[in-house]
């Protein structure tokens, strides 16, 4: 909450939000950090007004934010408390509420910052849990929320991700909800005997086989003759608190991946199983056996960029590693899955002497991914 | 002691691919750069003492594993700063003599510029085309 006690800043940081873009994913993060804020403002309510158990007609509505622009760097959406809304339903707790407010930001940032200590329970509000399992769900690895003009403990500004989120909401309940993005098998299309509700089943690398729910017409239409293809699919899925797959919440996309691509990713993948089979001494004698890590690293990468498999050529490397190399707008790059899971990005120019020098990533990130993409000028 | 390096740009060296190296009938460049144990040279069997069938069959009847031969010239190890110099090998144990083996020497490279010397080493191969099996 900056200092005009009216606007919040939410800075999205991570390779999906600079330029200030704010893909639509992350939109319904933004009604959610509203509803975690009033569920705070209700249980301050509730305790400075002992005995009261209901809250006063219109409370709900007079907490309206609007978005009223996107901040310049990396995104940041600035919300705005729209007071005339207090104004209209809560004439008469207008300065209450404001202070309620600002009470309530300030037990939001403590729980955020907190989220790392280790205690049992939550003391948010069930509903309040409810929004923070909407809050910032769509986050992948690597990025996070930070909460401008906040401080934390260790004096700096006050963030949420992907751990803490999980840590945060555990504590409450035994699960909670992740975007999960990938590849998988085409195992079954199923429709219910009443014709209502369809399923089509899905095997991942990830999480195994998987149930995503769609109308009964789209699998028959689209998935009822493609067994053992491959599937694209966005999905909003319930983890438990040992990242256990449980269900899927919500479904963005899903489709059907055309098939020279599916060959594409059937050689790779092939070739993939056959270096991990390799054992120690794979090159006459030298050579160490591919570790698991490399060949999850591999994998991650082929689903992550599945247009590129056409172009990989795929080896071993002595040191337990996993190599990927292919030519792409004059240059021929190289992606090497390291034994420890890290990823090394080099190349050279095909038709001249220059180098791309090795950069190194801790895994198949999102800065990887966006290096990756920047090589050809365009999402890959 | 080292022997002089080889000073016939044109001379082409041999290099065998292991099968792990060999997918999709393109070579890897990890085959064109020493493996750690090799302590940054990476051997290689000349033209004019050998042949690229004659190459395969000893380095296969010697117990190692070849999908494919391919070449690069004195001249263009040269061109990245690799001089190369004749190491014929003498019998022992169950090895063969390879008079024609030689090396690239690597040793003024760092590990990750072998990596990028290895791709162009290996496109001027591919160029080149597969000298053994014939094509």
């Amino acid at each position: 909450m900056t200092s005009d006690s009216q606007c919040f800043l939410l800075r999205y940081v991570g390779a999906r939000f600079e330029k200030h873009r704010l893909p639509l994913d992350v939109l319904p993060d933004l009604s959610a950090f509203r509803d975690l804020l009033v569920s705070y403002v209700k249980s301050e309510w509730r305790a400075t007004h002992e005995g009261r158990v209901r809250l006063p007609k219109g409370f709900e509505k007079s907490i309206a934010f609007d978005l009223a622009g996107i901040g310049d760097g990396c995104a940041i959406p600035k919300l705005v408390w729209d007071r005339d809304a207090t104004q209209l339903y809560l004439p008469e707790f207008k300065d209450e509420l404001e202070s309620l407010m600002e009470a309530s930001y300030s037990k939001l940032i403590q729980l955020v910052d907190g989220a790392a200590d280790v205690v049992t329970t939550n003391n948010l509000p069930p509903e309040g849990v409810r929004a923070l399992n909407r809050f910032g769900s769509g986050l992948l690895d690597d990025e996070r929320i930070e909460f401008l003009g906040s401080t934390g403990k260790d004096g700096n500004v006050v963030y949420i991700d992907s751990y803490r989120r999980k840590r945060l909401i555990t504590r409450g309940r035994d699960s909670y909800e992740t975007r999960f993005e990938d590849i998988g098998k085409l195992l079954g299309a199923e429709k219910d005997a009443d014709g209502i509700t369809g399923v089509i089943v899905v095997n991942t690398v990830q999480h195994g086989t998987i149930r995503i729910p769609m109308a009964p017409e789209r699998v028959k239409d689209e998935f009822g003759g493609s067994i053992d293809e491959d599937v694209q699919f966005r999905l909003m899925i319930e983890l438990d608190n040992k990242d256990i797959f449980k269900r899927v919440v919500d479904v963005f996309d899903v489709d059907l991946i055309d098939a020279a691509l599916v060959a594409n990713l059937e050689r790779c993948r092939a070739r993939i199983k056959s270096i991990a089979a390799l054992g120690d001494g794979w090159r006459d004698g030298d050579g160490l056996a591919v570790s698991e890590k490399a060949v999850v690293a591999a994998e991650r990468l082929l689903a992550a960029r599945p247009r590129l498999a056409g172009s990989y050529h795929i080896y071993p490397t002595d040191e337990g590693g996993i190599l990927f190399e292919f030519v792409l707008a004059g240059w021929d790059y190289a992606i090497e899955a390291k034994s420890h899971g890290a990823v090394e990005i080099y190349g050279v120019q095909m038709e001249g002497s220059a180098n791309l020098d090795s950069k190194e990533f801790a895994g198949v990130d999102a800065e990887a991914l966006k290096f990756l993409d920047s090589l050809a000028g365009d999402p890959l | 002691m080292t022997s002089p390096p080889l000073d016939d740009p044109d001379e082409i060296l041999f290099r065998q691919i292991h099968p792990n190296f060999y997918d999709n009938n393109y070579p890897g460049s990890g085959q064109f750069v020493p493996s750690p144990k090799d302590e940054n040279k990476l051997s290689v069997d000349r033209s004019s003492v050998t042949t690229a069938a004659e190459s395969h069959a000893l380095f296969t009847e010697n117990g190692f594993q070849s999908a494919a031969v391919y070449g690069v010239t004195v001249g263009e190890f040269g061109s990245e700063r690799l001089p190369c110099h004749p190491d014929p090998l003498k019998a022992e144990g169950r090895l063969k003599a390879n008079p024609a083996h030689a090396y690239a020497d690597y040793s003024a490279f760092s590990r990750s510029q072998g990596k990028q010397i290895a791709k162009r080493l290996r496109n001027v191969a591919v160029k080149r085309g597969r000298l053994y099996p014939p094509t």
